[in-house]
């Protein structure tokens, strides 16, 4: 019995169908993932991404600083990411940016680099 | 993602790998441009020997033949983008994009907008910014208002819906013009409000506290101002590294009205400019931050050359081993939440996936004009009154100049830079502060030593900082685990535990 539910727990977060919960959703979710044998032990970090409190720039301002330095230059969410678990597909104009799982296609959205609006249709799709 | 139930799929390493190891098992694998460590805390070797195997064998097919234990594994290093596809490489998801940038530059959701309100200042810090001749600090220069409003405004209409504004009072000494700051508020909150209630506006003042006007505190309260202060060390170190024109120590003030703000509840972040002088009690100070009530501690390496482009004599440039050392000694005394502490709390906000950093900072893309108070701008408060990053008059079209902003992003384009284009590090590092590299690199007055500590400061030391964090995000992942925090989160495989 004990044996059945390890499988189970095995097998939610493997799963990579439209009825589970896709593998880096389930990352993203939960922010950790622990692989353990008698080889190794693996643990995914996840950062919290609102780490920056009371950011402060090189010159020295707070806050909206930060946010003005790196929301520009950081990607965030990455579409990469967010359209990884993009099942029902993206076209052509997506392919770029979204992975390999993205086949099918977002759609309009999608047209500039594969950005929020994208990824958007990509997780309302999945939810 | 995956499709590992696809046997042929073609396998390879990222190009992206920052591999550290620490200890004799433990190993810490990260994509830059998708930053999202896998801590390997035991089994180094057996993890180092599956991705050889991975690089030699290539295909999915391949490696799960040969590992048939090991399939959950693979896909871990695939989630984390350690093993990538063919595709990957293919459809660009492991490089960064170049061609969309300069559109993001238009496309903003946040701006921060120096105000240089005066040109003049009461201290005489010993590694000043402010060269004599651009500043001209013997005339008492003060901004007009026609300057600051237009300047908002521009500023204002640049912003996307529901962007933010910050609004820095800077300076020389930003309270030698109170009065000034004063209209400005008033204007944003009276005039302003309902032209752009769909924008906000936050102020903050970075200063050197020497001055408190008398109603300083209750427009701070009312306006909800943040405060930024250089305290460059305890008493002694401070007196010696920030004194009055005439000489005099300003240490005791400046905490006495630093206690005076913190009382009243508002927030003052404190910061240290590090030179040769106080390399050496950066703990020291990390704690006299916290002892005077600041809400953050900021740690900046000197920059070491000023407005005219005079260079700092090399006697005032730390050593980056000091640096370094000082820097890791204060990051583990926990004395400050990593949230709390530059710049470690930035390159926290890095490391989360999509999280890279093709650039260092935000000034290429416009997001920190630096208004002079002629309505002069420049990028970035280190390029105030270098001509060649002259982007134009805030009270006329010549502003914003692009061609400034289109060659800085390019020039500081990580895949550009000869120096980091090959380095795994570059998509979270964005290349590191690139001052030095825009203002000292052609300038014939700076000494190899100079150039030496301005490249490192953008490698090496930024590089320790990212690993230091690195290696603590890993600590506390391993330690949530261990303490049950994750308990929904469990892969078990072979005869393995759940947790």
């Amino acid at each position: 019995m004990k044996r059945r539910e390890k499988k189970k727990k095995s097998k939610k977060y493997g799963n990579n169908s439209q009825e589970g919960m896709s593998r880096r959703k389930f990352l993203h979710q939960s922010g950790r993932a622990l692989l353990l044998t008698t080889s190794y032990m693996v643990i995914s970090v996840f950062a919290d991404k609102s780490n920056v409190s009371a950011g402060m720039c090189d010159v020295g301002c707070t806050t909206a600083c930060v946010q003005s330095c790196t929301s520009s230059t950081v990607v965030n969410p990455d579409p990469c990411s967010s359209c990884t678990s993009c099942t029902s597909g993206c076209t052509a104009g997506c392919t770029k940016w979204c992975t390999e799982s993205c086949t099918g296609g977002c759609t309009g959205g999608c047209t500039k680099w594969c950005t929020s609006g994208c990824c958007i249709s990509c997780i309302k799709s999945t939810n | 993602m995956p499709q590992l139930h696809n046997q042929d799929t073609d396998l390879k390493l990222t190009k992206n790998l920052i591999i550290l190891e620490k200890g004799k098992d433990k190993l810490l694998l990260v994509n830059s441009i998708d930053p999202q460590p896998l801590y390997i805390k035991r089994g180094r070797d057996y993890i180092k020997r599956f991705l050889e195997s991975v690089r030699k064998l290539g295909t999915a097919e391949k490696v799960k033949k040969a590992y048939p234990q090991d399939t959950e594994l693979l896909k871990m290093l695939m989630d984390h983008r350690i093993v990538i596809t063919s595709a990957d490489q293919k459809n660009g998801s492991d490089k960064s994009a170049m061609a969309y940038d300069k559109k993001e530059r238009d496309d903003k959701s946040a701006m921060s907008l120096y105000l240089l309100l005066s040109q003049s200042c009461n201290l005489a810090c010993i590694y000043c910014l402010n060269g004599i001749k651009t500043y001209k600090k013997d005339k008492n220069l003060m901004m007009r208002e026609e300057v600051a409003y237009r300047s908002i405004e521009r500023c204002l209409d640049s912003i996307n819906p529901n962007g933010k504004l910050e609004v820095v009072f800077f300076g020389g000494e930003p309270l030698l013009n109170w009065p000034l700051a004063k209209k400005i508020m008033t204007h944003c909150e009276e005039n302003l409000g309902e032209r752009y209630k769909d924008k906000e506006i936050y102020y903050h003042i970075t200063s050197n506290l020497t001055i408190l006007p008398p109603d300083l505190i209750e427009w701070a309260k009312k306006y909800k101002i943040t405060f930024l202060c250089d305290i460059d060390g305890p008493k002694d170190i401070h007196n010696e590294c920030r004194p009055y024109k005439n000489g005099r120590a300003s240490h005791a003030r400046i905490v006495k009205n630093i206690k005076r703000l913190t009382n009243s509840g508002l927030r003052v972040a404190l910061r240290s400019t590090i030179t040769a002088k106080n390399q050496d009690c950066m703990l020291e100070i990390a704690k006299h931050h916290k002892a005077i009530g600041g809400i953050g501690s900021a740690f900046v390496p000197v920059n070491p050359v000023n407005s005219d482009e005079d260079i700092l004599p090399e006697t005032m440039i730390p050593s980056i081993n000091k640096l370094i050392r000082g820097l890791a000694k204060v990051y583990k005394s926990k004395i400050w939440d990593t949230r709390d502490l530059f710049p470690f709390n930035v390159y926290a906000s890095h490391v989360h996936a999509g999280g890279k950093a093709v650039r260092g900072c935000g000034a290429p893309y416009g997001n920190t004009p630096v208004i002079d108070v002629n309505g002069d701008v420049y990028p970035c408060i280190y390029l105030v009154g270098i001509k060649r990053f002259y982007i134009g008059n805030i009270l006329n079209k010549s502003y914003p100049d692009n061609n400034i902003l289109d060659w800085m992003m390019d020039f500081l384009h990580v895949d550009n830079m000869v120096e980091c284009r090959e380095c795994e590090w570059r998509y979270i590092c964005g290349g590191g502060c690139p001052v030095g590299k825009l203002t000292v690199f052609e300038n014939s007055m700076a000494s190899p030593k100079t150039v030496k500590y301005c490249n490192s400061i953008r490698c090496d030391y930024t590089k320790k900082i990212i690993e230091l964090l690195l290696w603590d995000l890993a600590k506390e992942a391993a330690s949530s685990i261990k303490e049950g925090v994750s308990n929904k989160v469990t892969v078990a495989i072979n005869n393995t535990i759940n947790c």
